[in-house]
């Protein structure tokens, strides 16, 4: 009788002991592995592809279509920023253009965050950034395209209701002529940066 | 006695949750990520080269396009300038795909309805399945010189 109890409590322990072992092994199996269920949603390579093509795509067409010189020369003079924005771009939504709508129905009708940040040069080479959108930080899984076009020295900046006002050279733009002896006015690269949120 | 029967039980739930954990940590790396993987490159083939032409990606071609989607409707015959296959019938001969893959092709405008052009409706292949995982890949696309969304669907 005593021998079996004691052999009970071997069993009991070595039951318990199994049973912490086997959740011990998944718990490592989880931790040395990068990619688990829980990342699978948010860090998947095809949302991510998907993304870049969709940015891709959707700056591709608006150079087709012409929209992103006027969203870039919707600029306020007087106040030096975007019209109807703080310094820091649109915080809630695209701006309230033909580019900025096709954002807000590509991403953000679809609950994808993005930025638009615009990369300018300085004459003496310097590459600058202004945002345009700004949505908040990127995660980790971000994509990106970009896309550059080309301001010439007698493109209008825009009033809020988008007619044509100065050329660039006689006005506060944010981008200085780039080359005072030509034509060109600077030459814009315009990023789009999109995750999910 | 007693308490070997709780241990034993204690043993038996680990076993059980070790056992239904496990299939879902490789989740990810099995299952249906190949009708994925043809979504994209069908989605990346059809707006990057197929529709439009490779040296300006996203820009589709209104005829080639219209002619693409008349021809998998009623077997006409596209002009061969066209970059696609121009005597398939079928999406699945079209693309090469076996004869379990089905695919939907669909040209939308940005309020969700399907674009007709020249009296074309701009989708292709059937109707979606209510009760399987459906693949998608979306594309933004210039078509006549408005904004469009390209959506291949793969079953």
């Amino acid at each position: 009788m005593t021998r079996t109890q004691s052999r009970g409590q071997a069993h009991t322990l070595e039951a318990v002991a199994a049973g912490m072992l086997l959740l011990a092994s998944v718990l490592f199996a989880l931790q040395v592995t990068a990619v688990t269920p829980l990342t699978g949603s948010t860090s998947s390579q095809h949302i991510e592809n998907q993304q870049a093509s969709l940015a891709e795509g959707l700056l591709a067409t608006q150079v087709e279509n012409g929209s992103i010189v006027p969203t870039i020369l919707y600029w306020n003079e007087s106040a030096g920023t975007f019209h109807g924005t703080s310094r820091d771009g649109y915080r809630n939504a695209g701006p309230p253009t033909a580019f900025g709508n096709v954002l807000n129905e590509t991403f953000g009708d679809r609950n994808t965050a993005y930025d638009v940040n615009i990369y300018y040069v300085r004459s003496s080479g310097a590459r600058e950034r202004i945002s345009l959108v700004d949505l908040g930080n990127p995660s980790d899984h971000a994509s990106t395209a970009s896309r550059m076009v080309t301001l010439y020295d007698d493109d209008r900046v825009l009033a809020a209701n988008e007619s044509a006002l100065d050329t660039l050279s006689n006005t506060s733009f944010f981008a200085p002529d780039a080359a005072p002896d030509s034509r060109v006015y600077n030459v814009i690269e315009v990023e789009v940066v999109v995750w999910r949120m | 006695m007693l308490d070997y029967g709780i241990a034993v039980g204690i043993f038996f739930v680990a076993l059980v949750f070790v056992l239904g954990t496990i299939p879902g940590m490789f989740a990810p790396f099995v299952g249906s990520s190949g009708d994925t993987q043809v979504a994209d490159r069908l989605a990346s083939s059809l707006s990057g080269d197929m529709l439009g032409s490779p040296s300006e990606p996203f820009i589709l071609n209104a005829t080639c396009t219209e002619e693409f989607f008349r021809q998998l409707d009623t077997n006409t015959t596209a002009p061969t300038s066209c970059r696609f296959d121009t005597t398939a019938d079928s999406l699945r001969t079209m693309f090469a795909l076996d004869g379990t893959t089905n695919v939907r092709v669909e040209i939308t405008r940005s309020n969700g309805t399907t674009r007709t052009l020249d009296e074309t409706t701009l989708v292709a292949g059937g109707s979606l399945p209510t009760q399987q995982t459906v693949s998608t890949a979306r594309r933004v696309v210039s078509l006549d010189g408005e904004t469009h969304t390209l959506e291949v669907y793969v079953w």
